[in-house]
């Protein structure tokens, strides 16, 4: 059996080994102090209670951490990069847009060959180019309705980030657009008609 | 701002401030007048208190306090904390919140029987 000095070492090198586990800066700061704290709770505590309490603050410092650096928390609290966000993701399908619309050679000649179909298979580099900017055009439009959201939940107007408001619209609009035109192009096919593509 | 105006303050934040509204502490000190004010009700985790720290560090709502105990009366490692102006502002604040809940809920007659904390 240990003796009560030789228990509390043996507790307070676990405790440090937990200390150990805090985010660097929080620990330079605090860990020195911390255990004359838990030398003091262990007479008034279980120790058990004390591993669990400082293991939840740690897994807390570390979350709290995270949040603070977190890109995504950024791109939702702040509407302006949440908007330059949206302008850069809808970019790709924006461009392959525009110039099929307004037939830009050579790169519209380059785009028809990626995304050209053989044996109505369109080529594997075309096909994930194609669904990664589409995909990029729903992920663009939730950061700018989160903005939206949460703008108007700080009380502020609808129109407190026309910026946000207008990219939301546009892209909503270019979702639908190309979900109307997939739907019709493929429509035939769906109905059995041969020769459809 | 006025003082009314502030946010809300987290349970330990308000008692962390409250303890130090009266002495300069170290963290095991803040704990005991915690489990104090709140009549044992309130029992704070070194996780809390010590992450509580840091942002109230950081807003300024508190500080590293130059007191230092004898060493031969106690661990140096100890680390005082006392509250600042702007703590002091954020407490009377939170103050002035409970003083308007309580005279709202008495002026609703919500609460017949004097409080549990009450005397």
């Amino acid at each position: 059996l240990l003796t009560p000095d030789e228990r509390d070492t043996v507790y307070t090198r676990i405790y440090r080994r937990l200390i150990a586990l805090y985010p660097p800066a929080f620990r330079e700061r605090f860990g020195e102090s911390m255990e004359p704290t838990f030398l003091d709770l262990l007479a008034e505590r279980s120790v058990l209670r004390m591993y669990s309490e400082t293991a939840a603050g740690v897994v807390k410092e570390h979350a709290f951490q995270l949040r603070q650096k977190s890109f995504m928390n950024d791109v939702i609290t702040q509407p302006r990069t949440a908007a330059v966000l949206g302008v850069f993701l809808a970019l790709p399908v924006t461009l392959i847009f525009l110039i099929a619309v307004f037939n830009i050679e050579p790169i519209n000649g380059f785009l028809k060959n990626l995304f050209a179909t053989e044996n109505e298979r369109m080529h594997i580099l075309g096909l994930i180019v194609l669904l990664i900017s589409i995909f990029l055009l729903p992920v663009a439009c939730i950061f700018n309705v989160a903005a939206i959201g949460r703008s108007l939940r700080a009380g502020n107007g609808v129109m407190a980030h026309p910026a946000n408001l207008m990219l939301t619209i546009g892209l909503l609009a270019l979702i639908v657009t190309l979900a109307v035109g997939f739907v019709v192009d493929r429509y035939p096919c769906w109905m059995g008609v041969p020769n459809c593509d | 701002m006025s003082m009314t105006e502030r946010a809300p303050l987290t349970p330990a934040v308000f008692h962390i401030l409250l303890a130090l509204a009266t002495s300069e502490r170290h963290g095991y000190g803040i704990m005991k007048q915690v489990d104090a004010d709140s009549r044992g009700k309130v029992s704070m985790g070194a996780g809390t208190l010590y992450g509580s720290l840091k942002r109230m560090l950081d807003s300024g709502l508190v500080a590293e306090s130059d007191k230092r105990v004898d060493p031969e009366m106690d661990d140096q490692r100890r680390i005082y904390y006392r509250i600042t102006d702007a703590g002091r502002d954020a407490l009377g604040a939170e103050l002035e919140r409970y003083n308007h809940l309580v005279a709202l809920t008495q002026k609703l007659k919500l609460h017949p029987k004097p409080l549990a904390y009450a005397g």
